[in-house]
């Protein structure tokens, strides 16, 4: 049954289109996918606030939040927030897909929800600004000027945030020319937008509790037509938020094989919001068996990079807050694993904050 | 200290006699099996009508916790953000659900026939279910026969969207068909839709399962099916899981009643689960206590009969019970005795009831099911199923049936002196005294003659109950049935003159003269059952008569044209604009006038508003007045724009009546009217308000209408055109005079059907109950028969001798039975059924029909008693009982 | 003889009684002792029956005082004297009134199983009764396939099983031959006198009185002699 339901959402959602086949290797970025959807192109110049909003020449886009909270009595959470949007490989109706989690430190407990709606009175994307809901979730820009949002999500009635983000860091641009390559293929690349660091306030019920929070948030909005290559099996994912002010982000695409696709990259970004492309290690510590899909997923990593500032390598090593951060999938049937981390360094001090995504662990997305 | 007592005597004392007499216990086992049957059937078959009427959504949704909808008409789509963004971020579902009905098209040959089946199709957001979580939902798109799925990896997603943008499916009910077909024909509005059946609806273990008729289409889809593109016909409302989730709750109904008030009117009504049947429960509530208390008929008549066979006993047994009192027994203990025998009875003939019931109810549950059908709202029951709570009712109404009919032989019973006083012959036991009162039976008719002075029980939802008038039916019944027998004796008197010469008539005759009490509770019970069916008989020829009267009056026009997907009361299946303007500028019609009915709710009652051309010179005669209009305003569509006439049922239901204000709810905010006229109309129970069509299509924003009358050119063939039009649109009934004449009243005589199978019950019983009493008669009369054997009578002098009894029993019985139902005739046309449905009849006395009846029950009785007298002269004069 | 070291059991006192102007009873005393058989004899209407439902207590006095071993009779209310024929008065019928759906051991055990005495002595008592009057063989037998002297001697071992003060006799004899008459009057002499059951028996026959010993003999409501 749930092998069923997971072919069809596999099939119809989501994958469908990070998996469509690669037809041809023409080796300069062609305008469209064969299915006539927009391929990010080089050289491309963004306009703001219109390019924060929905991009519905290309099949996928997301708003992708994770972060970390305190509350004022100093216990810890991390949250994420993601607003899909994925259109039909016939361009006639988009469906919206979000997923909200939140990790209670204390208590060790995780929760999500995700949720599905098609284009409409319950689920959209503005095209103009960054405004999107999905039922009574939203992001959406409160002031576009100083890049000021809010946030309303939550996780059934059991958990709810209304959070306020203002950047303290200028948005990022990652990849090369403003394209960001995610595999050999020339459709196989993102427009992949990044507010590094936001300060985050608001509030966080919990149950009966309502808690004042505040903290730092991650933001990326990536907008694709097409991702992964056939070869590739999933990806791994860090984004680090450094005590010094400085920040990281690392993709590892997996291949069949076992190995990391060449178009796996590890970007720095400097206080000023820079950014510098480096070498990586990537070494798995541990290991955290799914009690629920039976998944193996990587539980202690360290990513190891040269830094720089001064050419030295630096080893972090991410140790998940709560082990259990699996997101098992219940409409998209795609389980992955998205979970706050706390960043040692080689001394074992904490230097800093992270979320780790971990796909393709649960199966063979492609079947 | 007597509770080991009981058993012992029970089972030594009672329990022996009736294994001694094995076919009278049976038969009394019976006669309140029947009695208890009847009851369970009506009240199963009850039950199932109503349950299967429900929001649907339940199968898919579990329960929601609130739900919208506009007092008439639908809502605009747009409620749907406005709704969202006033609930703030809250987690709450909001299901926009849209509702609509569809009939299969006719079979060749039967376009002329109402009475197929209609579908429930219903529209949700067959994407947004999946959020809530529920097991189930996802299988939607997970069946083994699902073509959306299957085999089409390679296409991608373009498999699952297809479900959503190309041709609409439909999802079925498990229970439809055995394996589902691959397309299902629909007649919606006036098309004929070829729809692929996508799949099964899945079935969760905390949902009903979706009943055989109910559809499911994608939200936008059915919108556009039944060109109701933007609009839904509810919302309904989950909160999500949490908690204070009854504070959450709370809170959300505030703001949604909020959110629906507009000015003085209200945009949408705020209901919770469940309201939507319990509408449907008042509405038919009426229908159904009518029901309940004639399926009561052959109880009542079986309790006449229970007390006699037990009041039988008491005297057959008086020696054993003396005994039982010379050996010390109390009296407190032979009542016990005796009303545990009546409980055991009543308890055995309630267990076998409750299988017959059953079993019955399956039957019933059909009839009902098409009356439900044809006066009330959309429903398709298949079975009737029997419930711990049925079969308790059932037992406790077998029990205290019998415990009430055995109260009086107990009492009697318990009288018994000891033996040394019986020995040296007491007075025979009285039997039943209260029979002999021909003062109590006069009270009775007298408080009944009160009781029909008094209005009928109101109920929310507008239904009403003319409790006083049954209770007036049952007073007049019991007095009948004691003041019969005072008839036996005149009866005799004037039956000597020529039965002297026979020795047989003259020892019939005898024993008639001096009616025992059980001469009289039998014809009692036959007066009963005579009296409560001959006066059905009335009311449904008074009924038929006037319908037949109305429809004469009413359908004038040469063709009537409407969807052929509305097969039911509740159907809202219409004719688009452009159509009806197609058939009025037919070149073959002369002139045509259309009919709009919307359903509103006023009051909080459902009732209809329906749009005419009052203007129409051929509207006015149509209409059968019970107030005409004092002038021609309302027909006259420059002033006319506040004004409306309503039916009789509606001046019942809202208690209105001409000159009173009313005030409508529609989409376009609340119109006010005032009451011009009242008509009859016999086809509506709910009532309907009619106003010129015009205003009907402005407020709602409706141009399709509900039905077409035509009236063709001289020189044009109904027949012809009729059937020219059906070729031209297929979806369409197009009825002619007779055609539709004859289907009304068939379809009128349908919804009596299950009240006559309920009448021969209760005549049945009533007959069996003769019979009964003459054996019991006869086993009283032992030593008599043995004197007649000993004097030379054959045995066919005997059963003479015993049906001349039964027949006079019987022909007294029909004599008083027939001059009570007159009185009941007239007491369900002018109190009953018009208090309990608004609609005044005209009374007709079916005298054929009634002299039938009689005539029946009377050779009925002859031959029983003959049959009776049979068995009675073979009787062993020294055998037990 | 009437037994030595005699206890009264039962003590009538000016017991009278009319229906209308008629008196049936007038002012009627005598007492009967434990183990004492006292045949009570008269014409036709001379109030033997009446005075024999009195003391059975269906019938009440207009006045005076039936006394069964301290208990007032005449004061008892319905239940009250249901409880006393349950429990200290036996009877024997002259129509015998056995329960015709009852076997013969169920008859005679039925006023046992009224004072709810446990199902083995019952049985015991019943079994007793059964060889005393010789018809265990036919224990199991219904009355309709008993003879008339059979059943008579059921009626006599019912009216005893349950150890009774009394014994009221109404005509045990009247229905049965000579020779089964002879047989039933010589088992109640018997059997009161192992019981020592005060014996009250209505009667015509002179044979029956000659098992009593005393008569008192009753016209017009009076007793007129006593033996």
């Amino acid at each position: 049954m749930k092998s069923t339901v997971l072919h069809i959402f596999f099939r119809g959602l989501v994958l469908s289109c990070l998996f469509v086949s690669f037809r041809g290797h023409a080796s300069e970025t062609p305008l469209t996918t064969a299915e006539g959807f927009a391929v990010p192109q080089p050289g491309h110049v963004f306009s703001f606030p219109h390019d924060h909003g929905s991009h519905p020449d290309f099949k996928i886009e997301w708003w992708y939040l994770t972060g970390h909270l305190f509350a004022t009595d100093g216990r810890r959470f991390g949250y994420q927030a993601t607003f899909f949007r994925n259109a039909s490989s016939d361009k006639t109706a988009e469906l919206h897909l979000a997923h909200m989690a939140l990790t209670d430190v204390a208590t060790g407990k995780f929760y999500y929800q995700e949720r599905l709606n098609r284009e409409g009175w319950d689920a959209g994307a503005s095209t103009t600004t960054l405004a999107v809901h999905n039922g009574p979730w939203s992001l959406c820009f409160a002031d576009a000027a100083t890049e000021q949002m809010t946030l309303r999500g939550g996780i059934r009635a059991e958990a709810g945030f209304n959070l306020t983000l203002a950047p303290v860091k200028p948005l990022v641009v990652f990849g090369e020319n403003g394209v960001s390559r995610k595999g050999a293929a020339p459709t196989a690349a993102s427009y992949y937008l990044t507010f590094p660091r936001l300060r985050t306030e608001g509030v966080l019920t919990l149950g009966a509790e309502r808690l004042k929070v505040s903290g730092e948030t991650w933001m990326d909005h990536e907008i694709s037509s097409s991702q992964l290559d056939q070869n590739q099996v999933g990806w791994d994912w860090v984004s680090i938020q450094l005590k010094d002010g400085r920040e990281l982000m690392f993709y590892r695409m997996r291949l069949r094989d076992g190995t990391a696709d060449p178009a796996s990259s590890l970007t720095w970004v400097d206080a000023g919001g820079k950014t510098h492309r480096s070498d990586f290690t990537w070494e798995v510590l541990d290991h955290w068996t799914s009690p629920t899909t039976g998944a193996v997923y990587p539980s202690r990593v360290r990513l190891t990079a040269t830094d720089p500032a001064n050419g030295k390598a630096s080893a972090f090593t991410l140790e998940p807050l709560v082990k259990n951060q699996e997101l098992t999938g219940h409409l998209d049937g795609i389980p992955y694993w998205e979970g706050a981390c706390r960043v040692l360094d080689a001394e074992g001090r904490e230097t800093g904050s992270s979320y780790l995504e971990l796909t393709g662990y649960a199966h063979d997305l492609k079947l | 200290m007597s509770a080991p007592l009981l058993p012992f005597l029970l089972r030594r004392f009672t329990l022996r006699h009736w294994r001694l007499a094995p076919k009278q216990s049976a038969l009394l086992v019976v006669i309140l099996a029947l009695g208890v049957a009847v009851f369970v059937a009506v009240r199963l078959a009850n039950r199932a009508a109503v349950a299967s009427f429900s929001n649907f959504t339940d199968t898919l949704t579990g329960q929601s916790d609130w739900s919208i909808q506009a007092p008439a008409g639908t809502l605009p789509e747009s409620v749907l953000p406005e709704l969202r963004a006033a609930l703030d971020g809250r987690p709450v579902h909001i299901i926009p659900v849209i509702e609509a009905s569809a009939s299969p098209p006719p079979t060749p040959g039967n376009e002329e026939k109402f009475g197929r089946p209609t579908y429930t199709l219903l529209g949700v957001d067959l994407i947004s279910i999946a959020n809530l979580a529920r097991p189930q939902d996802r299988s939607f798109f997970h069946q083994d026969n699902n073509s959306v799925t299957r085999g089409k990896a390679s296409e991608g997603d373009r498999g699952f969207w297809s479900a959503f943008n190309g041709q609409p499916q439909v999802w079925i009910s498990p229970d439809f068909a055995p394996t589902p077909p691959a397309q299902i024909e629909l007649v919606i509005d006036e098309n004929v839709r070829s729809l692929p059946v996508a799949g099964v609806i899945p079935t969760a273990p905390d949902a009903p399962r979706a009943p055989a008729s109910l559809m499911i289409i994608d939200l936008a889809q059915l919108q556009k099916l039944t060109g109701k593109t933007g609009r839904i016909d509810r919302v309904e409302f989950l909160i999500e899981d949490g908690p204070r989730a009854d504070e959450r709750r709370a809170e959300l109904r505030g703001i949604l009643e909020k959110l629906g008030h507009e000015g003085d009117g209200q945009r949408w009504a705020v209901t919770a689960p469940g309201a939507k049947r319990d509408t449907a429960e008042a509405m038919t509530r009426a229908f159904r206590l009518n029901l309940t208390i004639l399926s009561l008929i052959a109880l009542l008549t079986g309790l006449y009969l229970i007390f006699q066979a037990l009041d039988g006993a008491v005297v057959r047994r008086r020696p054993e019970i003396a005994i039982l009192r010379s050996l010390g027994v109390e009296e407190r203990m032979i009542r016990r005795l005796w009303l545990a025998e009546s409980a055991l009875l009543g308890l055995a003939g309630g267990a076998l009831g409750l299988l017959l019931g059953w079993a019955g109810a399956q039957v019933a549950v059909r009839a009902v099911g098409q009356t439900v059908n044809a006066l009330y709202y959309a429903t398709t029951v298949a079975s009737a199923n029997l419930t711990v709570t049925e079969a308790l009712l059932g037992l406790a109404l077998g029990v205290s049936a019998a415990l009430v009919a055995g109260f009086w032989p107990a009492r009697e019973a318990a009288r018994t002196p000891p033996a040394q006083v019986l020995q040296r012959g007491a007075p025979p036991a009285a039997g039943a005294r209260l029979w002999r009162s021909f003062g109590l039976g006069l009270a009775c008719i007298v408080a009944g003659l009160v009781c029909v002075q008094l209005p009928p029980v109101r109920f929310t939802g507008g239904g009403r109950f003319p409790f006083a008038g049954y209770a007036a039916a049952f007073l007049w019944v019991f007095g009948a049935g004691i003041s019969c027998s005072f008839l036996l004796p005149p009866l005799a008197r004037l039956a000597r003159a020529t039965g002297e010469r026979f020795a047989t008539a003259r020892i019939a005759l005898g024993h008639l003269r001096m009616p025992s009490g059980r001469h009289r509770l039998a014809a009692a019970a036959l007066v009963c059952a005579i009296g409560m069916t001959a006066g059905m008989t009335i009311l449904v020829a008074s009924f038929e008569q006037t319908m037949q009267g109305w429809v004469r009056r009413a359908l004038q026009a040469d063709l009537y044209v409407s969807s052929s997907g509305a097969q039911s009361a509740s159907s809202e299946n219409r004719i688009t604009a452009s159509a009806a303007q197609a058939l009025a500028h037919h070149p073959a019609v002369d002139r045509s006038a259309v009919l709009v009915a919307e359903p509103i709710v006023l009051d909080g009652v459902p009732t209809l508003l329906s749009g005419v051309d009052l203007e129409d010179p051929a509207t006015r005669p149509d209409l059968p007045w019970v107030v005409p209009p004092r002038d021609n305003a309302v027909f006259d569509p420059a002033h006319n724009g506040h004004l409306a006439l309503v039916s009789e049922s509606f001046t019942e239901r809202f208690r209105v009546g001409v000159g009173a204000k009313l005030r409508l709810p529609t989409p376009a905010g609340i119109r006010e009217v005032e009451v011009a006229g009242v008509f009859a109309d016999y086809g509506n129970e709910r009532g309907s308000i009619l106003v010129e069509h015009r205003y009907v299509r402005d407020w709602f924003s409706e141009d399709a209408v509900t039905s077409v009358s035509i009236y063709v050119k001289p020189g044009v063939d109904p027949d012809t055109l009729r059937v020219e039009l059906i070729k031209l649109y297929p979806g369409l009934s197009v009825f002619t005079n007779a055609r539709l004449k004859s289907e009304v009243l068939r379809v009128f005589r349908q919804t009596f059907s299950i009240t006559h199978a309920l009448e021969v019950i209760g005549v049945a019983v009533a007959m069996t109950g003769l019979a009964l009493t003459l054996i019991s008669v006869l086993l009283d009369r032992r030593d008599e028969l043995t004197t007649l054997r000993a004097l030379g009578f054959r045995r066919r002098q005997i059963a003479a001798s015993t049906s001349l009894e039964g027949l006079a029993v019987s022909a007294c019985a029909v004599a008083s039975g027939l001059v009570l139902s007159l009185a009941l005739g007239w007491l369900l046309i002018h109190v009953i059924n018009k208090q309990s449905f608004g609609w005044t009849l005209t009374t007709a006395v079916p005298v054929g029909r009634l002299a039938l009846l009689g005539a029946g029950v009377i050779a009925t009785g002859w031959i029983v008693s003959y049959a009776v007298g049979l068995w009675g002269a073979d009787l062993p004069a020294d055998r037990e009982e | 003889m009437p037994p030595a070291l005699a206890a009264t059991v039962f003590q009538v006192s000016d017991v009278t009684k009319a229906y209308g102007t008629r008196r049936v009873l007038d002012a009627v005393s005598f007492s009967v002792e434990a183990g004492e058989r006292v045949a009570l004899t008269g014409p036709s209407g001379s109030g033997k029956t009446t005075l024999l439902n009195c003391l059975g207590g269906v019938d009440r006095p207009d006045s005076g005082a039936i006394t069964l071993n301290g208990l007032r009779i005449d004061q008892l209310n319905s239940d009250e004297l249901a409880r006393l024929r349950r429990e200290r008065v036996g009877t024997v019928f002259q129509f015998f009134h056995l329960l015709p759906t009852l076997s013969a051991e169920e008859n005679i055990g039925l006023p046992l199983q009224l004072l709810h005495v446990p199902t083995a002595e019952r049985r015991e008592r019943v079994q007793h009764f059964l060889d005393r009057i010789g018809l265990a063989h036919r224990a199991t037998a219904l009355p309709a396939q008993l003879s008339g002297g059979e059943q008579q001697r059921i009626a006599i071992a019912r009216a005893l099983v349950h150890r009774p003060d009394l014994i009221l006799a109404d005509e045990p004899t009247g229905n049965l031959d000579s020779v089964n008459g002879a047989n039933i009057l010589s088992l109640l002499r018997e059997l009161t006198d192992e019981t020592r059951t005060a014996l009250i028996l209505v009667t015509h026959s002179e044979e029956a009185a000659t098992i009593c010993h005393r008569r008192i003999h009753l016209r017009d409501g009076r007793i007129v002699d006593r033996t």
